[in-house]
């Protein structure tokens, strides 16, 4: 991708502050000499020469600063990329005119991106004779929307003490996306599925893998299906039945208030959750379910269901830009707009924050009909690690977990789905932990 | 460029605070000394421009009474050459402040040289003029001063409007369409 190249160029308070050399220098030459000669004291009034010479010398080289417009192009090799993934950049800056005997060019880059290789800076001449001069780096940053905006450039006259600062635009826009990790199958059981097949068991016989029952034979059934050697014991024809695997409509709700989450050291707790978001929804639009995505907290910020790749760049996009808010109207959970989730369809909750509330409203999703799967962001082991180890801090230790177990397992009283998930280990080990359990739990 | 400036101001204000305790100027002494105090934290603190700027009136100042005061010229030459230079690296390094060390080593290292030979330079020219020790009548006096502020005045008002920063234009509003 590359920018549109452009020469419009602003001058910089750098002129100004040039203009108040020359004015405070020239100043003290005149004081000094209308000084001196006021005394009739030559030696004072020869020392205004001194200042004079400098303002002078400022103000010729001023003079002699030139003036041709600076091209600069910027190209990068990826407009979206995960975190911790590079994005190549090359800058090439060329003069149409003139040339410049000396500049500094500094690519600013905006705050939470940062070089990762290379140089965001130029010295050197820039002139028509020689090629474009060109800043090559790679850039890392945090997740986020960046526009990557003016290209600075410090101008050297030949000679003397000038020097001005342009601005050269060459406007180009990144998105850092969240972090994703790649994930197995997720033990979701939604009351209602789609009729086209999936990996989502939907509790209904028929074609599959897992055994669902048994049944007498009726004519048109497949003989293939007949379970033989329950006809040798009974000599009665039985259908062994399978479960159903299909598709389902999955809604993501990104819990984004701001008292759902904290800051732990360098860690912020709602990248966890963008992060974790982020990988939920490629897993399941991989898997081919109809995946929406609503993030709660701020204004109502909702991705439309959808399927397929670039559904999951549609949510990655969201979640790219998703901020954490703090308003009255989504203080609590029980204003999750439910009219925006199709009914009985599948729930997954994504946040750190857990209380009474909280348990009430998704008991009451539950009760509506909903499945609801909750990723709880366990941040005790980031907090723990923050605090200086004494018998008081394991004691609150083991107060929080106590009473987070409690919470947790309260939601699952309710038939509430929980992935305890501790940010230091990959969601991955969490989700197949949630898996054996379940599978262990089944009956 | 802070380093070069600390030295600088050293320099020159320690050797007329030197030269000052040696003629038994005690004044002119204890105020130059206070005067490299005050600036040099001013300088370590990156105190704000206008602060370096009363440290230059005032070294100015100074040098002018020593003048006065017969204290060596050649000392007082390299005190207001010494202070001008620092001033303007303090000035200077707080423009380029924001961009990294490593990538602006050259171009303030490019800078203190030319500073430094700009105001050596003027220091010698400085100086030959008090090597050609004439004297000057009342009237010739008052005609130069006369001469000498309408000059400045005359060129300061072209250097200042070529100089200062052009106002942005504004830009026209389109006619509204017609209701």
């Amino acid at each position: 991708m590359t920018a549109t190249p452009s020469s419009s160029e602003e001058r910089k308070p750098i002129d100004m502050l040039t203009a108040v050399r020359f004015t405070v220098s020239f100043g003290l030459a005149l004081v000094l000499a209308v000084f001196g000669l006021a005394l009739r004291n030559l030696a004072v009034a020869a020392l205004s020469l001194c200042p004079l010479f400098y303002s002078m010398t400022l103000l010729l080289s001023y003079l002699a600063l030139p003036h041709h417009e600076i091209e600069a192009r910027r190209g990068v090799d990826r407009s979206r990329a995960a975190e911790g993934e590079p994005i190549g950049v090359q800058v090439s800056l060329a003069t149409q005119k003139g040339s410049y005997p000396m500049v500094f060019v500094h690519d600013e880059l905006p705050d939470g991106l940062s070089c990762a290789s290379g140089d965001v800076h130029y010295q050197g001449p820039l002139s028509l004779s020689q090629p474009r001069a060109t800043l090559q780096y790679t850039l890392e940053g945090r997740r986020g929307l960046y526009d990557l905006g003016g290209i600075h450039a410090l101008v050297w006259s030949r000679f003397g003490l000038a020097l001005t600062e342009l601005t050269v635009q060459s406007p180009v826009t990144l998105r850092v996306l969240p972090a994703s990790e790649q994930l197995g199958v997720i033990p979701i059981r939604p009351r209602r599925t789609r009729a086209f097949a999936g990996p989502i068991r939907s509790n209904l016989p028929g074609v599959g893998i897992d055994f669902y029952g048994c049944r007498a034979f009726a004519p048109g059934d497949d003989i293939r299906r007949i379970d033989w050697r329950a006809y040798a014991r009974t000599e009665e024809l039985v259908i062994c039945e399978y479960e159903q695997e299909r598709i389902t409509d999955v809604s993501l709700i990104l819990d984004a208030r701001s008292r759902a989450h904290a800051a732990i050291g360098s860690h912020r707790t709602f990248e966890f959750a963008a992060q974790a978001t982020a990988s939920l929804a490629s897993s399941f639009c991989r898997q081919g379910n109809n995946v929406g995505l609503l993030i709660y907290g701020d204004v109502l910020n909702w991705v439309f269901p959808g399927v397929g790749r670039s559904q999951i760049d549609r949510i990655h996009d969201a979640l790219s830009t998703a901020r954490l808010a703090n308003k009255l109207a989504f203080e609590d959970l029980r204003h999750i707009p439910t009219r925006l989730f199709l009914p009985h369809s599948q729930l997954v909750l994504v946040s750190c924050h857990l209380d009474e509330a909280d348990i009430e409203t998704l008991a009451l999703l539950r009760m509506k009909g909903y499945s609801i799967l909750f990723v709880s962001i366990d941040t005790i082991p980031l907090e723990s690690d923050q605090l200086p180890p004494s018998g008081d801090t394991a004691l609150a230790v083991r107060i929080a977990r106590l009473r987070r177990s409690l919470y947790l397992q309260s939601l699952e009283r309710y038939g509430v789905q929980v992935i305890d998930w501790n940010p230091t280990v990959p969601l991955a080990q969490a989700i197949e932990r949630a898996r054996r359990m379940h599978r262990r739990m089944r009956p | 460029m802070r380093c070069v400036a600390a030295l600088l101001i050293v320099v020159g204000l320690g050797t007329l605070t030197l030269e000052a305790a040696r003629q038994h100027d005690i004044g002119i002494a204890v105020v130059a000394a206070s005067l490299v105090v005050a600036w040099l934290a001013a300088v370590a603190w990156r105190a704000p421009r206008v602060l370096h700027t009363v440290a230059l009136t005032l070294a100015t100042s100074l040098c002018a009474v020593s003048a006065t005061m017969h204290v060596s010229v050649a000392v007082v030459i390299l005190c207001l050459s010494a202070s001008l230079s620092a001033w303007d690296l303090c000035l200077m390094e707080r423009s380029t402040s924001p961009h990294p060390h490593h990538a602006t080593y050259r171009l303030h290292r490019r800078y203190i040289l030319r500073n430094l030979a700009v105001l050596a330079l003027a220091g010698v020219v400085t100086a030959a003029v008090f090597g050609l020790r004439f004297s000057i009548p009342f009237w010739g006096a008052f005609g130069l001063l006369c001469l000498c502020s309408f000059l400045f005045v005359f060129v300061f008002r072209r250097a200042w409007l070529l100089m200062r920063p052009q106002p942005e234009p504004k830009e026209e509003r389109a006619a509204e369409p017609p209701a």
